[in-house]
């Protein structure tokens, strides 16, 4: 699984965002449902952008 | 009142050079330490138990030589949510083991059983520690060292296509950008705010999500640009992924990391050999029987 | 140009070949003094719309030269930076790093460690958490020994100031720090070349300074320098500079050659250092310093006239402060182990009407200032009154000081994140509830006052704007409230001449319409050119405020707080000094020149 210098750049931003998102109360949807800190729709986001790579 | 001063909340990938003992453990020592405290955690059942690791916790945070309340801190988003879970489980009964459990307060739907109250204790205190020993992780090692000791640590799995190195460096990129990230995103808030946005928090979900995603987009945006520019300086300063580097930061075992082993893995068979279950169920019988 | 190579003269056996190749490359090497390269260099980005960056670049570079590369946005300088390390292959052409062709996949890792690069955002270069780990990071790849990679840190930290900051982390240094540190993570690899790619385009003028320091030293060292840069002043302190237009060489000769020719300059969109610039209204040959000029102005007649006074404008005195800041004191992160005092008791007051300048070195605690003139930051101590507005109650209405005040923050182009233009410049005046055609019309005053029609940009992606556009429609978005009071941080900052000059424009257009104009600028020209009062504030604190003529009289005063004054008010300070009849408190060229007795 050899990864690019860009794949391993893109990863560790997409990451660093992730963990704020989470650790902000900016993560948070809604009081329910309270499982994850980041809901899914906006963790799909990054991933499709991510995809969006040349 | 807004409060636009996200560094505050982020308590993770902050680095403070006390010098601490702690702080001169070697990474890997560290690292093994926490996984496998915090495994233990996640395993244990018994509610004492867990209470016991999180005193250990901050025990470990106190001989860090870091704050306390700065380290909790970073717990308050998340508090929110965690009250919610725990009132729920408390009253509706939702525990792991059905059996010996008496209930002691009844009412329609509502149960409140021993066997709720331990589990809510567990919840708490296992979030709770779990939080501050990923964070104790951080506050007492440079990134650097810790994406070294995760590298030699994932160094055997390379055989099976791990690719070490790289995932070191992500995870490098990730913490390093974490603050940077914070501080883009205030000036962010403060923009939309300055431009009439209104940024409380608590309005309904909608609204905040759509918030969330004015402030996200161009985060998002900036953050693809960076992505060229900081590839475009890896690879200028040389960096073509794992294969032939040498390392700035050296890893030396030495007595105080084997003394901090034997240390973690005491604590850890005191943690699973001790009686801490019939403690347990004899104090929740007792508050069961007054 | 030396052709040495011949590459069908060495044919044979399969041995001789590779000895061949090592031979023709040591040749190579010791018989040209050029240690990089380019021939017929052509780029073309592709893409939906292809675009040709490059069009034939032939270009030598000897080991040990100071080169400084100049040219209009758009005319291929970080595209043709960027073909030296290997970062870009060329379409067509070839480039050599001593002797070894770029597009030579072998030999990238050596070209790599030959040129090393520092680019213009600070933050995008820097990888690790702790500075010297980043500095160590660039030897690492190239697997320099272990035991050898500290002295090479401290060495590098050394030669740029840094040492001491070596436990820092990244993100609570200066920009200027910042950069200081990507050139010692580029140095610490030892190349032979460093390539600066507008490195200094994000730093103030102390910033600046510095890293001109560092590299003047570097360059006495033996490293060839090669750096891309919008400011001329820069460019003076080269040994060579070369202007690109439109992806070709425009002009290639020493700095004094090229500012001769100001006129072909002008049409390429570039200015002249305002040395060059002034020697050229008075009519003197050309002049890169100012002791050129003082000799050429005394070479070429006596010291003659009766000082003359400067036509003041009679600044009536302030009726009433649309703002008032009293005893304003605001700390961060207050309670934890990183708090720091931004503002302390700093007093600050903007007369109706009045454009304000706001200087201050970074630190100094101007970004603070701002932030409360529109409540968002709270007073924590003191008070904060904006036109009937009390900040220091929190029941205060804020969206209504945020009515009255716009704030424009560094780099505004970043925030815009509607997907088209219009929407973007409509987002304020939506959100404070105007009527749809009420919006429209603001849009439509706030686009064209920005030089961006209505007709032609409101349906644009935002993504498609060049910089200077999409600076001009984040502008756009915050003038379409139509505050009475406009506080903008750094309007101009990162901009090319042409871009600055027309934000300018716009800022002093709005001023002239009865907008207050509150700016930050590390550009002290800028600062003359449109603020009639100046507040100058260092460490929290209010160091002096006055008219702006009386603030750019102390330059002793300003220097001790790591501020300057206009160029042209330096230029005529010194020319005092040598004894020349010039008033105290001229701050612009035309006045310098009358003063002169030259017209």
């Amino acid at each position: 699984m050899k990864l690019t210098v860009r794949q391993i750049v893109v990863a560790g931003l997409l990451g660093a965002i992730a963990i704020l998102l989470g650790a902000t109360r900016l993560g948070f949807i809604g009081p329910f449902p309270p499982l994850l800190p980041v809901s899914a729709t906006i963790m799909h986001v990054p991933a499709a952008m991510g995809e969006t790579d040349r | 009142m807004e409060d636009f001063e996200l560094l505050r909340h982020v308590t993770i990938g902050q680095y403070f050079p006390t010098g601490s003992p702690l702080h001169r453990l070697d990474p890997r020592v560290k690292i093994i330490g926490v996984v496998a405290l915090v495994g233990t955690l996640v395993t244990l059942q018994s509610a004492s138990g867990v209470l016991i690791g999180l005193v250990i916790t901050f025990a470990l945070i106190a001989l860090a030589r870091v704050d306390v309340q700065f380290a909790l801190g970073g717990l308050a988003p998340a508090l929110q949510i965690l009250v919610f879970l725990a009132v729920l489980q408390l009253v509706f009964g939702w525990s792991a083991r059905v059996t010996n459990c008496h209930s002691l307060w009844s009412f329609w739907l509502l149960n409140v059983t021993t066997c709720s109250i331990q589990a809510v204790v567990v919840l708490l205190a296992r979030f709770a520690a779990l939080f501050l020993l990923t964070g104790l992780l951080t506050f007492t090692s440079t990134l650097s060292e810790l994406a070294r000791g995760i590298e030699w640590l994932l160094r055997p799995f390379q055989r099976v296509g791990v690719p070490a190195d790289e995932l070191a460096m992500v995870f490098t990129i990730a913490l390093r950008f974490v603050p940077t990230l914070a501080l883009e995103m205030e000036k962010l808030l403060k923009a939309q705010a300055a431009r009439g946005a209104n940024i409380q928090s608590g309005s309904n979900p909608v609204a905040r999500t759509r918030q969330l995603l004015q402030v996200l987009v161009p985060l998002f945006i900036n953050t693809l640009r960076r992505s060229d520019d900081l590839t475009a300086a890896l690879e200028a300063r040389g960096y073509t992924g794992g294969a032939g580097r040498t390392y700035y930061i050296r890893l030396h075992f030495q007595r105080a990391d084997v003394v901090a082993l034997l240390v973690v893995a005491a604590l850890i068979l005191g943690l699973f050999a001790l009686p801490f279950g019939m403690f347990d169920q004899s104090v929740l019988n007792m508050l069961a029987t007054k | 140009m030396d052709r040495i190579r011949d590459r069908d003269g060495f044919k044979g056996t399969s041995l001789a070949a590779p000895l061949a190749c090592l031979g023709r490359e040591a040749f190579c090497v010791a018989m040209t003094e050029s240690l990089i390269r380019v021939e017929n260099l052509h780029y073309i980005y592709s893409g939906a719309s292809p675009v040709e960056a490059l069009g034939g670049i032939d270009l030598t570079i000897r080991a040990g030269e100071y080169v400084a590369i100049v040219g209009a946005n758009g005319s291929g300088k970080s595209t043709l930076a960027r073909h030296l390390n290997a970062l870009l292959l060329p379409t067509r052409g070839d480039v050599w790093i001593a002797c070894a062709n770029t597009r030579d996949e072998k030999r990238r890792r050596d070209i790599r460690a030959t040129v090393q690069m520092v680019f213009q955002h600070p933050d995008s270069q820097l990888v690790a958490a702790v500075v010297e780990e980043d500095v160590a990071f660039g030897p690492e790849n190239f697997g320099v020994p272990e035991n050898e990679l500290p002295p090479r840190v401290r060495a590098a930290l050394d030669q740029v100031g840094m040492w001491a900051c070596r436990q820092r982390t990244p993100h609570l240094l200066s920009a200027g720090q910042k950069q200081r540190v990507a050139i010692a993570g580029a140095m610490a690899v030892q190349p032979r070349v460093l390539v600066l790619d507008e490195a200094t385009a994000m730093l103030d003028p102390a910033g600046r300074a510095v890293v001109l320091d560092v590299l003047r030293a570097l360059h006495h060292q033996g490293t060839t320098i090669i750096t891309i840069t919008h400011e001329m002043e820069e460019a003076v302190e080269a040994e060579r500079v070369i202007v690109l237009s439109e992806g070709r060489v425009a002009m290639d000769d020493t700095p004094r050659r090229v500012f001769t020719r100001a006129d072909e300059l002008c049409a390429l969109d570039l200015d002249v250092p305002p040395v060059a610039a002034l020697a050229r209204r008075l009519g003197l040959p050309v002049c890169l310093t100012t002791e050129e000029l003082c000799a050429a102005l005394t070479a070429r007649g006596p010291r003659v006239g009766a000082p003359s006074r400067i036509n003041k404008v009679r600044v009536s005195e302030p009726q009433e402060s649309i703002i008032r800041v009293e005893q304003l004191t605001h700390s961060y992160l207050r309670g934890l182990p990183l708090e720091t005092r931004a503002l302390d008791r700093v007093d600050f007051n903007v007369p109706s009407g009045a454009a304000m300048g706001l200087i201050g070195s970074t630190g100094s605690g101007k970004s603070t200032l701002m932030q409360h003139l529109n409540g968002l930051l709270r007073p924590q101590s003191g008070r904060v009154v904006v036109g009937q507005y009390d900040l220091t109650n929190p029941a205060t209405d804020v969206r209504a000081v945020r009515r009255m005040v716009g704030l424009v923050f560094q780099q505004p182009e970043d925030q815009l994140f509607e997907q088209y233009v219009g929407d973007d410049v409509a987002f304020g005046p939506r959100q404070f509830g105007f009527a749809k055609e009420e919006v429209r019309e603001r849009v439509r005053w706030a686009m064209e006052s920005v030089g961006l029609g209505f007709d032609a940009f409101k349906n644009r992606l935002t993504n498609t704007l060049s910089g200077g556009e999409r600076r001009r429609a984040a502008l756009a978005g915050v003038f379409a409230v139509r505050p009475q009071v406009l506080v903008a941080d750094e309007p101009t900052a990162g901009l090319d001449p042409r871009t600055r000059a027309e934000v300018l424009g716009i800022l002093q257009r709005l001023h002239a319409e009865g907008t207050t104009p509150v700016i930050t600028s590390h550009r002290m020209d800028d600062i003359a050119a449109l603020c009639c009062r100046i507040t100058a504030l260092d460490g929290g604190r209010v160091v002096a405020a006055g008219t702006r003529r009386e603030i750019f009289s102390q330059p002793d005063l300003l220097q001790a707080h790591g501020l300057d004054i206009p160029p042209v008010a330096r230029i005529a300070q010194e020319l005092r000094a040598q004894g020349w009849p010039i008033p105290s408190g001229v701050l612009f060229a035309d006045e310098l020149v009358a003063a002169l007795g030259a017209e």
